[in-house]
């Protein structure tokens, strides 16, 4: 089993992970901004083959990556079906009651599916390719410029630097005292669900309780390691830009172009069924058959 | 120059429902550099509290406490005795900040603003010095009480402290553990000549220190060398305390006639008395 302490995180040392986790940030922001500039098929090519080689590179298997999917499969299927069902612009294929299917209906759907799920499955990439430690060495230092107007970005890291230290030894404290209260006969998975809610009480309170205690023997902890000690903390892991973070932005730069030429460069005329890049291919392609 | 001077020294703690508990007495104590003292008593007579008094986490109503001449109400200097003095708590899960290994060693030498090429060679000192130098980029949550034990030590060792204060630091351990965190202290006080005051209530654990200290309703009640505290075995027990497994045997012994040698306090000290006298 996998450490909880690191996430998603899938550990095969690709170039990729390797890379700053202040770039991965920044590229990861970025890919989420530009997404919304696809809007022809061809674009969603461009992001499809970008998300293969970014794959390919960090060697995690497609598997893995898909798996990120099946968390958002119910709202994909759901807004799918709204969509196609309550859309009315466009030429009209069938219709029933209130519901209508039409082409510029089916188009938006099916966008509106592939720009959540390519959203999805690229912001996930940083998770799997960078630990949660490191994602907060990383906001610690883009935040650093906010020190000057007396934002406690050093205490704010060192919180969540200590909440993810605990989520594995809150979970399996939370473990025992389930198995300590169920040992009484306290039962969890059965009844009504407000019983259910309420067997949950004798489970959170000791945690509390234990939560505190830890907290006070750790505030006690961090004094003890001279806390506080100077305004002018140093870091032992210094976080770098190298080469790779230039060649890794080079890559997403063209992307970002292609999406941005497909989405403002090739026009296509506003009564057609297709934006962009498809117009063209769609009128090749009609050309070359008849 | 005394590593650590206290004397007088007096602390009371309001309690929730308004009362007062005196946790420590008068309590006065000198220990050399280099000298390791194990503290002794039992739950509640105030070993922690002496404990936190020794590097300003709390400061007595009365009486001083100086380390290394520095007096720990000197605000301006409590960092300089704080890096002097390192201390390791009892449960190591409450005392690490940082999910990887040498994220976490690294914590104090970065709160003291120490250049990064020196805090990367103090991690690698600190691992060695406690044998857990390849679990350095590690998670310690899967490892054993006894190895987080020992990391917890690193991250103290990597303050470069010339006193460690161990509180307890073996209560939660197996056997196993226990005789590791012990081992590791043993030899820093040996080996880099660090100052070790050993909090424990396992009178085993006390056996062969330089000094014995016996704390009784926040009071020290004696001071002496092994040998001679395991003598008065009346005050051990008034202290509510258990006296070492092989001298309260050969104590027995003893009463039963049979000619043992000198204070037994170690299984092997026993084990020969008992062959000379079979052979
Ligand atoms: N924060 C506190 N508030 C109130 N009373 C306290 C507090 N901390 C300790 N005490 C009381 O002070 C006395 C001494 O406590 P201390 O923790 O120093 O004992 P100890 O020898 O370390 O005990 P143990 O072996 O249980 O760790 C005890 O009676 C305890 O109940
Ligand atoms: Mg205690």
């Amino acid at each position: 089993m996998r450490d909880v302490a690191f996430g998603q995180y899938y550990p095969t040392g690709s170039p990729i992970h390797r890379l700053d986790p202040r770039a991965k940030l920044i590229f990861s922001l970025l890919f989420m901004i530009f997404i919304f500039f696809a809007k022809s098929y061809t674009a969603f090519l461009y992001v499809f083959i970008f998300l293969t080689i970014v794959t390919v590179v960090a060697k995690i298997p497609p598997k893995i990556v898909l798996k990120s999917l099946k968390l958002i499969l119910f709202l994909l299927i759901f807004t799918g079906l709204i969509n196609l069902f309550l859309y009315d612009e466009g030429r009209l294929l069938a219709s029933w009651w209130i519901f209508t299917i039409t082409d510029k209906g089916i188009d938006f759907t099916i966008k509106l599916a592939l720009r959540l799920a390519l959203l999805v499955i690229g912001t996930n990439m940083l998770s799997l390719t960078t630990t949660p430690m490191e994602l907060t060495d990383a906001i610690e230092s883009l935040l650093k410029p906010l020190k000057y107007i007396k934002v406690p970005v050093h205490d704010l890291a060192i919180t969540m630097s200590i909440a993810l230290r605990f989520i594995p030894t809150l979970m399996d404290e939370t473990d025992k005292i389930i198995a300590a209260q169920k040992a009484r006969g306290a039962a969890f998975d059965t009844g009504k669900v407000h019983e259910r809610v309420k067997s949950l009480v004798p489970v959170l309170i000791p945690l509390f309780v234990s939560s505190f205690r830890r907290a006070d023997e750790l505030a006690d902890a961090l004094d003890a390691r001279c806390y506080n000690a100077t305004k002018n903390r140093t870091k032992m892991k210094k976080l770098k830009f190298s080469y790779r973070d230039l060649i890794a932005f080079l890559i997403l730069a063209v992307l970002i172009v292609l999406i941005m030429l497909d989405c403002y460069l090739t026009k296509a005329p506003s009564d057609s069924l297709f934006f962009g890049t498809d117009y063209y291919i769609v009128n090749l392609f009609k050309s070359w058959i008849g | 120059m005394k590593a650590i001077h206290i004397s007088g020294a007096t602390l009371e703690y309001k309690t929730q429902t308004g009362g007062i508990v005196r946790a420590l007495n008068n309590v006065s104590l000198d220990v050399e550099e280099g000298e390791f003292i194990a503290l002794l008593g039992h739950n509640g007579s105030g070993k922690s509290t002496l404990a936190k008094i020794l590097n300003g986490l709390l400061i007595p109503r009365l009486g001083e406490i100086e380390i290394f001449g520095v007096n720990t109400k000197d605000i301006s200097k409590i960092f300089e005795i704080r890096s002097n003095i390192g201390m390791v708590f009892q449960n190591p899960d409450n005392q690490m900040i940082a999910s990887i290994v040498e994220d976490d060693i690294a914590f104090g030498p970065e709160n003291l603003g120490i250049p990064r090429e020196e805090i990367i060679k103090r991690v690698d000192w600190a691992l060695e010095k406690v044998g857990m130098s390849e679990h350095r980029t590690s998670t310690p949550f899967k490892m054993s009480g006894g190895q987080k034990q020992r990391i917890a030590i690193a991250g103290i060792l990597a303050i470069k402290p010339r006193i460690i204060v161990f509180d307890e630091s073996t209560a939660m351990l197996d056997p196993q553990g226990r005789k590791e965190v012990l081992e590791v202290a043993k030899q820093l006080n040996k080996e880099e000549k660090i100052t070790i005051i050993w909090i424990t209530h396992y009178m085993d654990e006390a056996v062969d220190c330089d000094r014995i200290a016996i704390m009784n309703d926040a009071r020290i009640v004696a001071i002496d060398t092994p040998q001679n505290i395991f003598k008065r075995t009346e005050l051990i027990e008034s202290c509510g305390l258990d006296l070492p497994l092989p001298l309260s045997i050969s104590n027995s012994l003893k009463s039963q006639g049979i000619d043992l040698q000198g204070e037994i306090l170690t299984e092997n000290a026993l084990k020969e008395e008992v062959c000379k006298i079979l052979k």
